[in-house]
């Protein structure tokens, strides 16, 4: 099962809202779920390259708004996410 | 199926025009009266209300449920003047300082005696922690910390303003022997 963004949304407060289905996004009555993230990380944006082995970042680089591919990006990260929450978080197994 | 509620608390407000229902069921139980064939809440099955506790957050005018601190984070031992990352969260993410504390160790000494100003950065912003104290030019005997504090922020705690933002210390003055220490607790999200 994969998640489809169907639409990205700045719902104020700094709240980015991602609707997205597991569904066909084509059919009129697809369940419809909603992701939420940072709008601040689209715009206070920094590369995977400025994070060094230490988890800080490196000091000389800044920070920049999101380019459409990372935007998209970002909001398909958040709906697989949420997709892979929702899934049983434990896995009942018979031991004896 | 229908429900009954056992020991419940129902407080009624108005805010503006809008009616506030607050529904207390904490520590109650649920009596089930099922008529769906489902055993674990069947006729006079009492199980215990799960609530979680939120917390009025002016700022925003809403509800906020109640966080638990579950990332630590050290600052390793910081001489220089200026801003030293304490906690770097993970890309995309907000730190939530629900905790700290401070150490100023007891060999720390400075160029020229004088005060000392530490505080705490949200990215370059101030929170305001201001600790301030007087440091000597020379070492003196070992023992413990000259400065140390444990800040506990109410509620909630204190979250960044912006994702990726970094949790830094700032140093006033830089310390020529010594140095200071913070370790802070918290959220991320």
């Amino acid at each position: 099962m994969t998640a489809t963004v169907l639409a990205v949304y700045d719902a104020g407060g700094d709240v980015l809202e991602v609707e997205w289905t597991a569904d066909d996004p084509a059919a009129a009555d697809k369940p419809v779920q909603v992701a939420r993230g940072w709008v601040s990380h689209t715009q206070n944006y920094f590369p995977p390259d400025a994070y060094g082995e230490d988890g800080h970042r490196r000091a000389d680089v800044e920070p920049r708004a999101m380019t459409e591919a990372e935007l998209r990006a970002y909001a398909q990260q958040l709906a697989d996410d949420q997709l892979a929450s929702l899934a049983p978080a434990r896995e009942r197994k018979q031991l004896l | 199926m229908t429900r009954k509620f056992g020991a419940v608390t129902m407080n009624a407000q108005t805010l503006g025009s809008v009616p506030q229902f607050n529904l207390d069921l904490a520590g109650a139980t649920v009596l089930g009266t099922s008529d769906n064939g489902d055993g674990g809440i069947g006729l006079s099955t009492a199980v215990p209300v799960r609530a979680s506790t939120a917390l009025w957050d002016p700022a925003t005018a809403g509800w906020d449920r109640l966080r638990t601190p579950t990332i630590h984070k050290a600052s390793g031992l910081v001489t220089a003047a200026g801003s030293t990352a304490v906690w770097t969260p993970q890309s995309g993410k907000k730190f939530r300082l629900m905790a700290y504390f401070i150490t100023v160790l007891n060999v720390s000494l400075m160029a020229a005696a004088g005060i000392e100003v530490l505080d705490l950065l949200d990215s370059a912003t101030s929170l305001n922690q201001n600790h301030q104290l007087g440091l000597p030019a020379a070492a003196g005997a070992a023992g413990p910390p000259l400065y140390a504090q444990l800040v506990w922020f109410a509620g909630n705690g204190f979250l960044s303003a912006a994702a990726n933002n970094v949790l830094n210390l700032s140093v006033g003055t830089a310390l020529t022997g010594g140095g200071v220490l913070v370790d802070a607790w918290g959220t991320e999200e």
